[in-house]
């Protein structure tokens, strides 16, 4: 006899759990790197007269998983919603939750790219970049 | 003949458990909104009131958060629709690092969608 506790009736959608995993990852990820950024590598900066900037090229290529994290996290939320919603098998409600946390950290990365593109046209382009380039 | 409402037997255990964190998640939200804006003024002299109004929006979350568990709580239950924007926004919360509503505004959409709790709504907005 089967115990209705545990029937297949609330079965749920594999693509819709992945997306809210790598939802939660890239946004601790992201809020991880945050803190080392912005708390603890200055200090330890600082502490070490400026050997730890090193581990700056670190936390910058570890950076770049988040933003792609959300991207993968987006789309696997999108299809498993639409799979939802033709088969009705699976909570929607986990596809919805995975959808929205990717969404909105891409979102937030798109508005930075954004925001970064305006600064650079607003202060007349890329200038640091020159001034890399030719010290004055 | 009276008009009074009957109490409805059977609460569903993941209806209360909507309840209380919602309630939970609304205190945490007044609470971390208001520190961060308090912080982030007295951090920058002033200056940071201009980004006030960003630094508030979990504030207000929770106000809307705290009158919606009221509402849930209620005894005789008020008929309330189940409010999937307010679990979007318990998301959105992510931003400002607020773990705890995010955690709220998971399961809240994931128990929206239960049979039993959808059930439940069902029946105390059919008995107003």
């Amino acid at each position: 006899m089967q115990n209705p506790q545990f029937s297949t009736a609330g079965k749920t959608n594999g693509l819709a759990v992945t997306s809210l995993v790598i939802g939660i990852i890239s946004w601790l990820l992201f809020i991880v790197l945050l803190c080392l950024n912005y708390v603890i590598l200055p200090l330890l900066t600082v502490a070490t007269m400026g050997l730890g900037a090193i581990f700056y090229i670190c936390t910058l290529s570890v950076g770049c998983l988040s933003p792609l994290g959300w991207l993968i996290g987006t789309i696997l939320g999108y299809v498993a919603k639409n799979q939802i919603k033709q088969t009705s098998d699976g909570n929607p409600g986990m596809a919805n939750a995975g959808f929205i946390m990717n969404a909105t950290g891409l979102g937030l990365t798109i508005l930075g790219i954004c925001g970064i593109v305006v600064y650079a046209i607003a202060v007349g382009g890329f200038g640091f970049l020159d001034q890399l380039q030719y010290p004055r | 003949m009276t008009n009074e409402q009957q109490p409805i037997s059977g609460v569903p255990g993941k209806f209360t458990a909507l309840t209380y964190m919602t309630l939970a998640s609304g205190i945490v939200n007044i609470i971390s909104g208001l520190t961060l804006t308090g912080l982030v003024i007295i951090g920058t002299i002033g200056i940071g009131v201009l980004c006030a109004p960003i630094t508030i929006l979990p504030t207000i979350l929770g106000v809307f958060e705290i009158v919606y568990a009221v509402k849930l709580m209620s005894n005789p239950p008020q008929p309330v629709r189940p409010s999937q924007t307010l679990a979007i926004f318990e998301i959105c919360c992510i931003i400002f690092a607020g773990v705890i509503p995010v955690v709220v505004g998971i399961l809240a959409l994931v128990f929206y969608n239960d049979p039993e709790v959808q059930a439940y709504f069902n029946r105390i907005n059919a008995s107003s």
